[in-house]
């Protein structure tokens, strides 16, 4: 029963939630995700922090993404023993990079004064959020090997279920519980997206995001309280 | 004020979620080797009683290309070694199931090893994958001669700790090449940023 509300049910109500509030947070509040001027507050952490954090955990996104869509890809490259081992290993390396740079960001925000300022609720229950969800892959990745292969092969499939609204929860009900951890965290974590700081990776072109020059980003005010700031209309 | 504790339940957790991380890391090796050679204890008494062997019919290097997904399952299974362990390949198999190993041996588990029992739900875990994508007859005769060869020999370990250890390494050599691509990213910008100008006006330095 629980495994069908967790599993059969949530999910329909954290997709329409993110889809509904995104339509919401960009009809009504559409210049509010950009970074409250984060480089002004503090630099040289949120480098070490920001950068192994993105890159570790956007390629780790990317190919549970393409998983998602060609699950037969994942089987045909794992094909020889040594490409499996290549594909979990560089996944587990990731995993780390993205480990690092997420406790890095934390303890910025915990030690840092002027960042601790600014620091709202929504960022901290991100922050759990994607904490729990890198420390349960990481899980996944070291004690219930091989999940590369077991996940194209029991939780795609479920989610596809899901989106062809004939969901079979049968597919993960036995999987273990850390796992069933990650999954339900994974739907929390898209829930949330219109309402937090994540809304930043729904933009159209999220690539320049990885080769744009680094900038610095300034507050946005509808009604800017110095003459120096040039205002957007 | 909520923010103040959230804040504070917050570095609480960090603190839990790395020591436990860390709990898990130093104590995994241990406990899965451990979990291998209480599997192997229960099931070597076992292998004594099959004394006259069964003639399998299958190829066991057939078998072995399918346990490995060298070969896929005709109706697009996932390959064995996605979940479990027959000691083969250098980091062995997957441990989201048993160990088969010596599943061969065990009279109480030899009959899983049938179409009728992975395709009709006998693992929970694997029942509703091939309820849809059925194992054929012909590949598990294929496969039960590959576990009757695996029987004979020793349960090799899981390697979870050298799988660990090589991520490990993979990390670190990550984190030393974004040292060397962004080590200039400050000395060799060209010209002064917006950040400079910002710290300029506030009496800073400028820079970081």
């Amino acid at each position: 029963m629980a495994d069908q509300i967790f599993f059969g049910a949530a999910p329909y109500v954290l997709l329409t939630i993110a889809v509904v509030g995104l339509f919401w947070r960009f009809s009504t509040n559409r210049y509010s995700w950009s970074t409250q001027s984060s480089q002004f507050l503090e630099n040289r952490t949120l480098f070490f922090g920001s950068f192994p954090w993105h890159y570790g955990i956007i390629t780790i996104l990317v190919g549970h993404f393409i998983a998602f869509l060609i699950p037969s890809l994942v089987f045909a490259w794992n094909g020889a023993p040594a490409r499996l081992y290549l594909l979990e290993l560089v996944g587990l390396a990731l995993g780390f990079l993205a480990l690092f740079g997420l406790l890095a960001l934390i303890y910025r925000r915990i030690t840092n004064a002027r960042v601790k300022t600014m620091t709202s609720s929504w960022d901290v229950l991100i922050l759990i959020i994607l904490i729990i969800q890198v420390v349960t892959g990481l899980g996944n990745a070291i004690f219930y090997r091989w999940g590369s292969n077991w996940y194209a092969a029991a939780a795609v499939p479920w989610m596809w279920s899901i989106l062809k609204f004939n969901p079979n929860v049968d597919f993960v009900r036995n999987l273990p519980l850390n796992t069933k951890i990650h999954i339900f965290n994974a739907m929390i974590f898209i829930g949330f997206i219109p309402f937090s700081r994540l809304v930043h990776f729904v933009v159209i072109n999220p690539y320049k995001y990885l080769v744009r020059p680094y900038q610095v980003v300034r507050w946005y005010h509808r009604n800017p309280k110095t003459e120096n700031i040039v205002q957007y209309k | 004020m909520v923010l103040e504790s959230s804040k504070k339940m917050l570095k609480g957790g960090v603190r839990l979620a790395a020591a436990l991380f860390l709990f898990m890391g130093l104590m995994s090796a241990p406990a899965m080797a451990a979990e291998n050679a209480a599997a192997a204890a229960v099931v070597t008494p076992a292998a004594a009683p099959v004394a006259a062997e069964p003639v399998e019919h299958g190829d066991a290097s057939i078998g072995e290309q399918l346990f490995k997904g060298e070969v896929r399952l005709v109706n697009g299974g996932p390959p064995c070694i996605s979940c479990h362990s027959i000691s083969v390949g250098a980091l062995n198999g997957g441990v989201l199931g048993p160990n088969l190993t010596k599943i061969y041996a065990d009279p109480t588990k030899n009959g899983f090893v049938s179409d009728a029992w992975i395709n009709g739900g006998g693992s929970p875990v694997m029942g509703p994958i091939f309820a849809e994508k059925n194992i054929t007859e012909g590949e598990v005769n294929n496969l039960r001669a590959f576990f009757q060869k695996q029987s004979k020999g020793e349960v090799a370990g899981s390697a979870t700790g050298g799988f660990v250890i090589i991520g490990l390494a993979g990390f670190i050599g990550i984190l030393i090449i974004f040292s060397i691509i962004w080590a200039g990213r400050y000395s060799k910008r060209a010209g002064n940023t917006a950040h400079d100008a910002l710290w300029r006006n506030y009496g800073g330095k400028g820079g970081r």
